[in-house]
């Protein structure tokens, strides 16, 4: 099964995180497939916009743990080069010519968090819950906390539509 | 953080009709818009005013925008 479904539906493409049975959660090799989607839509001269969602019930429940247990046992460069990779992700959302619309039901939370505040624009269903729990267990937000310093979300949503 | 708040059952069906609007707007200018707004952060107001003034020159020599203008001009 892949690990990140596209398609191009009339203009309209759709990056779908597809690991429903760990509520969409981020590994090394969903973050790969993320990245070769991403840039894909970016390339598609006839995409106007890309929305990014979840298969399943959640959006997206940040890292997983037992690829994180893994690697926080090999060296810091290593580890490094892991949030590296992870990084790339917010700034390819960033790069990507058109908007990228974040889709959000059920769970967004942690990285998955951080992935939806990083699109464009976010559309939530009701149910929909966001949050950071990484702090209970000792973990923290870093990275998305660069997107979080300034609030973009209502200028953009306001003035291209 | 969010944009838009919709009911699940109407999610879907919500969320494409709201994506489909880019399709009704310039994609040059969107993107346009999209880099503008990234690349003024942490600008102050004279610099964040002169990158603006240089996407206005940009959009106005896109094609959509020219395009664009003589439609308006030559409507009736």
């Amino acid at each position: 099964m892949e690990s990140v479904l596209y398609e191009v539906d009339d203009a309209i493409a759709r990056i779908t995180l597809n690991r429903p049975e760990r509520r969409n959660a981020l590994n090394a090799e969903i973050i790969a497939a993320l990245k070769v989607a991403l840039r894909r839509a970016d390339h598609d001269q006839d995409v106007r916009a890309v929305i990014l969602t979840g298969a399943g019930s959640d959006f997206c429940s940040g890292a997983d743990l037992q690829a994180l247990q893994q690697i926080s046992t090999a060296s810091v460069s290593e580890n490094l080069e892991d949030a590296h990779s992870l990084m790339e992700i917010f700034t390819l959302i960033r790069q990507v010519r058109v908007p990228m619309v974040a889709a959000v039901r059920g769970r967004a939370l942690a990285g998955g968090c951080g992935l939806a505040t990083a699109c464009d624009l976010v559309l939530a269903a009701r149910s929909a819950r966001f949050g950071y729990p990484e702090v209970k267990i000792g973990f923290v937000p870093a990275m998305v906390t660069a997107i979080l310093r300034r609030n973009r979300r209502v200028g953009f949503g306001q003035s291209s539509l | 953080m969010v944009n838009r708040v919709f009911d699940d059952q109407a999610f879907a069906d919500e969320v494409e009709t709201f994506v489909r609007r880019f399709q009704k707007v310039s994609r040059s200018a969107v993107s346009l818009l999209k880099r503008l707004l990234y690349q003024i952060d942490g600008m102050d107001f004279e610099d964040a005013m002169q990158c603006g003034s240089d996407t206005n020159v940009i959009a106005r020599l896109s094609e959509d925008c020219q395009k664009g203008i003589e439609r308006f001009l030559t409507k009736d």
